[in-house]
């Protein structure tokens, strides 16, 4: 459904660029009129846009439900008694199977919208469903159930617990599912082999490398059979070689079916994903085929 | 129990990957526990031994005297303001009390030094005033010689009959029967010699003593003396009414009025032994305090090392938050783990414990044997100090920001 959207998101992107970037002044905007952008929104055809409110936006969500729904999402820090809007009213759905990079450059908000995405934070205002369930006002213990179901993580750093085997650290999320110990062995198992790791299973990451490794917490990230692969920057501490590896990785693992959310600061493997989302300054700045929104990066950046 | 297995082999994967800082940590643990286990076992070993020691009185005997025999605490004054015990009432006993058999009647001097042939003890014998039944009513037999006779203390015969240590003492190559000792200056013949008797409680030794007849008793050491009466029922059966009648007469012959409390003691064997045990029991309560003291510095430090660990492992934390644990079950795998770090301090104390005391067993004839309780009072006490003192760093923990945590290094 997004993909229907997406020429009409990627034209539209095109042009706001550089309003966008200009407008840092007009901020007093920001929640009176932050309507413009949300086109973003992609499956819902635009039924909400006309309501500046959250609550309108559900609409069109019955149509058909995304995986991830994202409805003009805020997320404000304070800083030293100053407020800090991290996101400022974003709007995106993303639709079971699909693979979308979030795109953006350090600060502009996409480390913000993925610990949202993943449940690790939550929005301050704006609202959020995760295959369909609502995260506002879930508990820490809540949350972490839902991360633990929905959810594989696959981070920069990789994020293994050190002191255990590539087994042992692929079981981890089983553990937290109170799954009995022979079944989650032998899921773990299965999750290695699917990654390429069966020689490596009783390493730890110090005896492996980092491409070994990060396919380790690839294991790790599908072992649950979650409903989404929530990937940050996973390439970001690979060389060039090993990071295609991971990449033609998440490509097998996308044409299998999986959904993918890829966040990534590099427009070169934005390209390389069939859908892009490009964050600027905590907003949605284009949506679209990931070839498309990968090279508006350019002038932008030329341009500042 | 998935999850609890799961946490105790995480707790040892833990220790093991930090086995000298684990130990250091557990020190104050391993010596409450280690405290705990030796005190109660030495306690508990002459908990043991105290009813054959405290026999020293013969079968169906009981003991009367002025002055309470052990216990704490005491308002020594009130004893002391006692009348004496007197050899007339003693014999008074032997005529009126139809269920007694015997009457030792004993005093008692000491502890002195005796010489005999430019040899010495030291100065730590007890001199005991006695008639011939204090051979038979206090348990002990004559291994050469002969005991004291009535004509003894009736003639006031300068005579002695010794105990086996001071018989080794003064004769080491035997032959004491015969010849001369001496006690304050005042010169006794040897008349026979005690066997060995053994002693109370390893401590009070019951062969380092001389025994004289009252009379001659008396020329060295006066005549101001309360004596103490060892009283020996016909049968063993008879005791209790030995007992009521001994109260009964002297009662009236000290004419404590109807009411108050007897103005003497009586005890037996059994009546001692309840004592010690109380007693016994005071000390263990008391030491265990002291244990406890022990295990609380134990707890600071495994609270200490939890709170490292924690910060250590702020990154691990959360990893495994972000993979969906849960904030109990974060907190559960440190509390398990500090748990399983005191547990393992107090399984090395009671092994040191264990030690000390099969140390002693062998060093001060202390008869230590290790009770079963008190190792599970220690393993138990230990695992509780994990428990109190790993909570706070473990809800630290369980209430960490995953993706702070993830960021620490």
């Amino acid at each position: 459904m997004s993909s229907e959207e997406s020429p009409k998101n990627s034209g539209r992107a095109a042009a706001p660029v550089q309003p966008e970037k200009t407008s840092r002044e007009p901020s007093s905007t920001r929640s009176g009129s932050a309507h413009p952008e949300r086109s973003s929104r992609g499956a819902s055809g635009g039924s909400g846009v006309e309501g500046p409110l959250e609550g309108s936006v559900e609409v069109g969500a019955d149509a058909a439900p995304a995986l991830i729904a994202l409805e003009e999402i805020r997320r404000t820090y304070h800083v030293g008694g100053e407020e800090v809007r991290a996101l400022d009213g974003v709007s995106v759905a993303v639709g079971r199977g699909e693979w979308v990079a979030i795109v953006g450059q350090s600060g502009s908000g996409k480390s913000t919208l993925m610990n949202i995405v993943g449940c690790l934070d939550t929005p301050t205002s704006g609202r959020y469903r995760l295959n369909g369930t609502d995260v506002r006002g879930l508990s820490d213990d809540e949350l972490a159930d839902l991360r633990n179901k929905e959810i594989g993580f696959v981070f920069q750093t990789f994020q293994l617990l050190p002191r255990s085997t590539a087994l042992a650290n692929v079981e981890l999320p089983l553990v937290y599912r109170g799954v009995p110990r022979r079944q989650r062995r032998e899921l773990a198992e299965e999750a290695l082999v699917r990654v390429g790791l069966e020689q490596r299973m009783h390493h730890r990451p110090n005896e492996l490398s980092g491409g070994q490794r990060q396919r380790v917490a690839v294991a790790r990230a599908l072992v649950g059979r979650p409903a989404l692969l929530l990937a940050d920057e996973p390439t970001g501490n690979l060389d060039t070689a090993t990071g295609e590896e991971i990449i033609g990785l998440f490509t097998e693992l996308h044409e299998a079916g999986n959904t993918i959310v890829l966040v990534t600061h590099e427009p070169k493997l934005a390209a390389r994903c069939p859908r892009a989302v490009r964050l600027s300054d905590g907003k949605v700045v284009a949506d679209g085929p990931g070839v498309e929104v990968a090279s508006l990066q350019l002038p932008r950046a030329v341009g500042t | 129990m998935t999850a609890l297995f799961d946490n105790i082999a995480l707790a040892l994967s833990t220790l093991r990957s930090n086995p000298l800082r684990s130990l250091l940590t557990l020190l104050g643990i391993v010596i409450g526990a280690a405290t705990v286990v030796a005190m109660m076992s030495l306690t508990e070993g002459l908990r043991k031994k105290v009813t054959d020691d405290l026999s020293f009185l013969g079968a169906g005997a009981f003991q009367v005297q002025k002055y309470p025999a052990i216990g704490i605490n005491l308002d020594w004054a009130k004893y002391r303001k006692r009348k004496d015990l007197t050899v007339e009432q003693g014999e008074a006993l032997r005529e009126h009390c139809p269920h007694v058999a015997r009457v030792s009647i004993e005093a008692w001097a000491g502890p002195e030094k005796v010489t005999a042939l430019g040899r010495s003890t030291q100065p730590n014998i007890s001199v005991a005033g006695a008639t011939s039944e204090f051979e038979q009513v206090n348990g002990y037999a004559v291994a050469d010689g002969r005991f004291l006779s009535e004509a003894d203390t009736e003639l006031a015969r300068r005579v002695a009959v010794i105990g086996a240590d001071v018989a080794d003492l003064l004769f080491p190559q035997g032959g004491a029967v015969g010849e001369r000792i001496r006690i304050r200056n005042a010169s006794f013949t040897v008349i026979g010699t005690l066997e060995r008797a053994g002693s109370v409680l390893g401590l009070a030794s019951k062969d380092t003593l001389v025994v004289l007849p009252m009379s001659a008793f008396a020329l060295v050491f006066g005549k101001k003396h309360s004596v103490n009466l060892a009283v020996q029922a016909a049968t063993p059966e008879d005791v209790r009414y030995a007992e009521d009648e001994v109260v009964a007469q002297l009662r009236r012959l000290r004419r404590v009025p109807d009411g108050e409390e007897n103005d003497f003691e009586i005890f037996s064997n059994d009546s001692l032994t309840t004592t010690f045990n109380n007693l016994a029991a005071t000390v263990a309560a008391a030491t265990f305090g002291v244990c406890l003291l022990a295990l609380l510095v134990g707890g600071i430090g495994v609270m200490n090392i939890m709170l490292v660990s924690v910060v250590e492992r702020t990154r691990e934390i959360g990893i495994r938050k972000a993979l969906g644990a849960r904030r109990r079950r974060v907190l559960t795998q440190f509390v398990i783990e500090a748990i399983v770090l005191s547990l393992l301090g107090g399984v090395i104390g009671v092994l040191l414990g264990a030690l000390v005391a099969v140390g002693a067993r062998e060093v001060y004839q202390v008869p230590a044997s290790v009770p079963l309780w008190a190792v599970l009072l220690a393993l138990f006490s230990a695992s509780g100090c994990g428990l109190v003192f790993g909570i706070y760093p473990a809800v630290r923990a369980s209430r960490l920001d995953p993706v702070e945590a993830m960021r620490a290094e």
